[in-house]
């Protein structure tokens, strides 16, 4: 008698485990709740009624297996309640993940700022050091100590901003005066950049602004020649316009340097091959900076002896850069803050 | 600069095609700007760095091409040659001062022909971009083009008395140019005189008195060397630029004034086809000239460029290019030519071998030097480091000019008391242009006027930039960060529905949370303060660590609307310096592992009591376990009596050595609460 009632107790285990599974809504919920656990005809009570008729020495045996059809007709329940609670929820909530993103705010660095910080990171990485000076300066530390003479005419390719009741003051018109004033407070070896803004008196148009960036640089130590002038600003430009990039420069003048270079770099846009190239104009070549080796007179104006140092100095102006690199056809852009344009850089 | 490429042939007999010929001219240094096709002969637009007067002219190029390729031969230049000895009687030249004027030649020629041009003179003039005149000022410019140094023709019959004076203006003189400007002139100026006035301008221009015109016979030829900071003055001054003053103060070469007028003569009788009647001829020379003189160690070339340059190249460099260098051993003592003023040492030498050996054949090298301390540039590393923050949190950085107009500046006078006046520039652009800024604030105004007007809903900016005033008669410049921020702050989207616009609390937010990403261990609050720009109320001073470091607030209405903004602006302004100084290097420290226990108190509070006061209220009592407090919530709509508003609080309490238990935590709460209470008379909700 014991192990008919413990087979069909068996059959009641699996035949529990496979309906409970099946259970998809709350009617087959009840339904096999009922079916099982009613007080009256459930299964469970029928094999409860059935324990009075085990004789006495099976009667824990018995009673354990009815015990465990017991908990896992109450765990299989709770699991499917649990179940349908879980589906119900899933149906009443629409989710799609595909739905669009909401508009994060994102806001951007000003391209001036970034093609800065480029060109900074590049020279840091050398060994340059970041001065910084004035703005408003004295007109002796823009112009004569750089060796431009009073009343020569290299000081009209600088239009100047004079400052009202401060006639030894102007606006920089370039970032040379930094490494005068380093200069006069360091010795060398020297090795510095010297970004920031600067200020021609021309109106602004397409190809020009009253205010510019420019980032400048200055080497000054023993031993220091040309061609460590020209290795230093290829190693600059392939870092900043690709490993592919080429340099050469052509003669110019600078009143602070001598011999004085303008550096072209190979086109970037069209390598030569276009004639039509707007960057290069066809010729292959885009001037990018002017360079030299410091003039002897300013190293003595700054007191360092130029029959025992000499140094290379050069400088680049960022928004022609920037206009270069990104096609950008109006100098003006860069100084409209119209988001439209800022939005793309940085 | 025009160069004629036929013109030049004349010189130096270059077989070679326009591109060929401009590459050779880039490669010595000119910059050629464009080539000009003129009837089948081109022309090149060039320009000259100020340093190489002795390149404005045709012969000039032709030298230097000659130096750069010595194969081609440089033709000498055709001078007039007088056929006897030619008096200096009958007419007299006076220089007051010979620094002003170094040199004058001068001869007068009789019974010559005022014509139109030659079409082959007339041409070449076109080509030049020069308009013919008649055939004698014609040439005087030719002979300009040709050699670069200037001359001027007088008519002889309008010169009083047979005299030429080279003296200074005088106070009330006045003189009427070529160009019919009357000049008022002064001892500044320098002018050439007859007896009797002023007929020119030295230098610059001619008077049109004594101007060649249609009826001139005869005619007083001037070739002259002027002081090139005279010269400048003089123009600078009058404003007046002119191929001869723009000569003469680049320099000119003083030993050339003869040749400039036999190249005038030559061409002259070339014209006429008939010997001239030159009647009278000096060269006034007071000045003594010494040739400059450089010693050039040999092996200097190749130290200084880093290149092997052969020694006997450096030599004939510098003989093709008209110096003569004595062999002195091991260096040598070279004699620069008087049309090179731009020649003083060694250096100046090594430029002009590597121009000739070419620049091209440098070869680069990496310097191994490095600085004996290395510093790092904090400002720069702060400003990235918020720049990064802001443009995180979705504002754009923008960069201004450093010009305002006058207005804009009054407007934030008082932003900056530092600055007791504005720095005023004495040439502006223009009025809008023309005082430095005192504020970043009215450019973001400007560029968030610009972006509403284009239809864009937000605009969040900031600027790194430099501010400037006048301290005490001294200049000051400083730099600030602005901030400002206006219209959709987070725009409606298809779950929230709802567009939030920035706020005065939002921007408030925006700049604690960068405190907090810059300056995790700083003490930050805000200071109610009233600022002319701002609505009253809504000014706030930044002050960190006990210094004042900015302000921020919401711009005044009658400021919009001066730039046509429509929507509330949030702005602020803080000193970079000021910012520097407080940050600090950060430290590690240990935190509380107890468990933290939270209790709400939702209170009404008399309106009159401003948030800061109940801070300040909660930090004189708290008791040591209650670790932090938060503002839960802000009602004052219905059911709030008047006069008042309600308050919700949670409170954070925590043990510093133990877990407290919950009976505890209730005691405390209601033992703070209730003399938070009766400090501020505050009732329970």
């Amino acid at each position: 008698m014991i192990n008919e009632l413990k087979k069909e107790i068996d059959q009641a285990k699996t035949t529990f485990l496979k309906e409970v599974g099946e259970v998809q809504s709350q009617e087959d919920f009840r339904n096999i709740k009922e079916k099982y656990t009613s007080r009256k005809k459930g299964i469970l009570t029928g094999f409860l009624q059935r324990l009075k008729d085990v004789p006495p020495p099976d009667k824990p045996t018995a009673g354990n297996a009815v015990n465990q059809l017991k908990v896992l007709v109450e765990t299989g329940l709770n699991e499917a309640e649990a179940r349908l609670t879980a589906l119900k929820a899933t149906k009443e909530t629409h989710v799609d993940p595909t739905l669009p993103p909401f508009v994060y705010p994102v806001g951007r660095a000003h391209l001036l700022s970034a093609i800065r910080k480029r060109a900074e990171d590049i020279f840091i990485s050398m060994g340059y050091e970041v001065a910084h000076g004035y703005e408003v300066e004295l007109e002796d530390y823009n112009f004569t100590t750089l060796n431009f003479p009073e009343y020569h005419p290299s000081r009209d390719e600088q239009d100047t901003f004079f400052i009202k009741d401060f006639p030894d003051y102007l606006l920089r018109t370039h970032t040379s005066p930094v490494q005068i004033r380093y200069m006069k407070q360091h010795k060398p070896p020297l090795k510095i950049i010297s970004p920031g803004k600067v200020f021609r008196k021309d109106d602004p148009d397409a190809t020009h602004s009253p205010v510019f960036h420019q980032v400048e640089g200055l080497l000054v130590d023993k031993n220091i020649h040309f061609s460590h002038l020209k290795g230093t600003l290829e190693l600059f430009i392939k870092a900043f316009y690709g490993e592919n990039i080429n340099a050469r420069l052509r003669p110019s003048y600078f009143p602070f340097t001598e011999p004085s270079a303008e550096l072209d770099i190979s086109c970037f846009m069209c390598f030569g091959k276009n004639p039509l190239c707007k960057v290069c104009k066809g010729t292959g070549w885009i001037e990018i900076l002017g360079c030299g080796m410091v003039h002897p007179k300013v190293l003595s104006n700054c007191d360092i002896d130029p029959e025992i140092y000499s140094g290379f100095a050069f400088g680049m102006g960022i928004e022609r850069i920037a206009m270069l690199k990104y096609e950008v056809s109006d100098m003006r852009m860069m100084y409209d803050n119209d988001l439209r344009f800022n939005c793309q850089f940085g | 600069m025009r160069l004629n490429a036929d013109y030049l042939k004349t010189f130096v007999n270059i077989d070679m095609a326009a591109p060929q010929l401009k590459d050779l001219l880039v490669s010595v240094g000119m910059e050629v700007e464009e080539v000009i096709d003129h009837n089948g002969t081109p022309v090149f637009e060039i320009e000259i760095t100020p340093n190489r007067p002795d390149w404005l002219s045709h012969y000039g190029v032709a030298r230097e091409i000659y130096a750069k390729q010595p194969q081609l031969k440089l033709a000498p230049l055709e001078l007039y040659q007088f056929e006897k000895e030619i008096s200096r009687e009958g007419f007299s030249l006076f220089i007051e001062d010979s620094s002003d004027c170094g040199r004058y030649s001068s001869c007068i020629v009789r019974d010559v022909t005022v014509k139109e041009s030659s079409p082959w003179l007339k041409n070449l003039m076109e080509s030049l971009g020069l308009k013919s005149i008649n055939n004698i000022v014609d040439i005087s410019n030719i002979t300009l083009m040709t050699l670069g140094h200037p001359i001027h023709i007088f008519d002889l019959d309008k010169l009083a008395d047979g005299q030429i004076i080279v003296r200074r203006g005088k106070q009330g003189e006045k003189l009427v140019l070529l160009d019919e400007k009357i000049v008022d002139l002064t001892s500044e100026h320098l002018v050439i005189a007859d007896k009797e006035k002023s007929v020119a301008l030295a230098g610059v221009m001619g008077g049109l008195e004594t101007g060649v015109a249609a009826g001139t016979k005869n005619i007083l030829v001037e070739s002259a060397y002027f002081d090139p900071v005279r010269i400048r003055k003089t123009a600078k001054q009058l404003d007046l630029r002119t191929d001869a003053s723009y000569r003469f103060e680049r320099g000119a070469d003083i030993l050339a004034t003869p040749a400039a007028i036999k190249i005038f003569l030559h061409m002259l009788s070339q014209d006429h086809g008939t010997p001239l009647n030159i009647t009278w001829y000096h060269d006034l020379f007071p000045r003594t000239v010494t040739p400059q003189r450089v010693t050039l160690k040999k092996d200097y070339p190749s130290i200084y460029t880093g290149i092997d340059i052969p020694m006997d190249i450096c030599g004939q460099v510098l003989k093709h290019l008209g110096f003569k260098p004595e062999d002195q051993g091991d260096q040598w003592e070279v004699e620069v030519p008087s049309y090179r003023v731009d020649i003083y040492g060694k250096q100046d030498l090594v430029e002009e071998i590597i121009r000739i050996y070419g620049y091209d054949k440098m070869e680069s090298a990496i310097p191994l030097s490095l600085n004996t301390v290395v510093r790092m540039d904090k400002k720069r590393e702060f400003i990235q480091a918020a720049r990064e923050y802001l443009t995180a949190s979705g504002l754009y950085e923008v960069i201004n000019y450093s010009f305002h107009s006058p207005e804009e500046n009054q407007r934030f006078s008082a932003a900056h008391p530092q600055f007791h006046s504005v720095l005023e520039l004495k040439n502006p652009i223009g009025k809008d242009f023309s005082v430095m800024r005192n504020s970043l604030i009215p450019g973001l105004l400007r560029n968030t006027a610009l972006n509403f007007n284009q239809s864009l809903n937000r605009v969040a900016l900031f600027e790194f930039g430099r501010v400037f005033g006048i301290h005490d008669n001294k200049i000051q410049e400083e730099d600030y960060l602005g901030i400002s921020a206006s219209g959709e702050y987070a725009r409606a989207d298809w779950q929230t529905k709802k567009t939030q616009p920035f706020d005065l609390y939002i921007f408030k937010s925006i700049l604690a949370a960068l405190f907090k990403k810059l300056f995790p261990e700083a003490n930050v609050s805000f200071v109610e303060k009233e600022f002319p720009f701002f609505i009253s109320g809504t000014g706030l001073t930044i002050v960190l660590n006990g210094v004042q470091a900015g302000y921020m607030g919401e711009i005044t209405r009658d400021i919009l609307e001066a730039d046509k903004i429509a929507l509330p602006v949030f702005a602020a302004e803080m000193k970079l310096e000021t910012l520097l100084q407080t940050l600090k290097e950060n430290h590690f420290s240990t935190w509380n592992r107890y468990p933290s226990t939270s209790r709400d108190f939702s209170f009404l509070i008399d309106r009159k009591i401003k948030y800061t006061q109940l801070e300040t209220a909660i930090r004189e009592i708290k008791p040591d376990t209650l670790e932090s407090w938060e503002l839960t919530d802000l009602y004052d709509g219905k059911n709030i009596p008047p006069g008042q508003v309600s308050f919700s609080m949670n409170f954070a309490y925590r043990g510093k050595d133990r877990t407290l238990v919950s009976d505890e935590v209730n005691a405390i709460h209601i033992d703070f609460t209730a003399q938070l209470s009766k400090r501020l008379n505050l009732t329970r909700r």
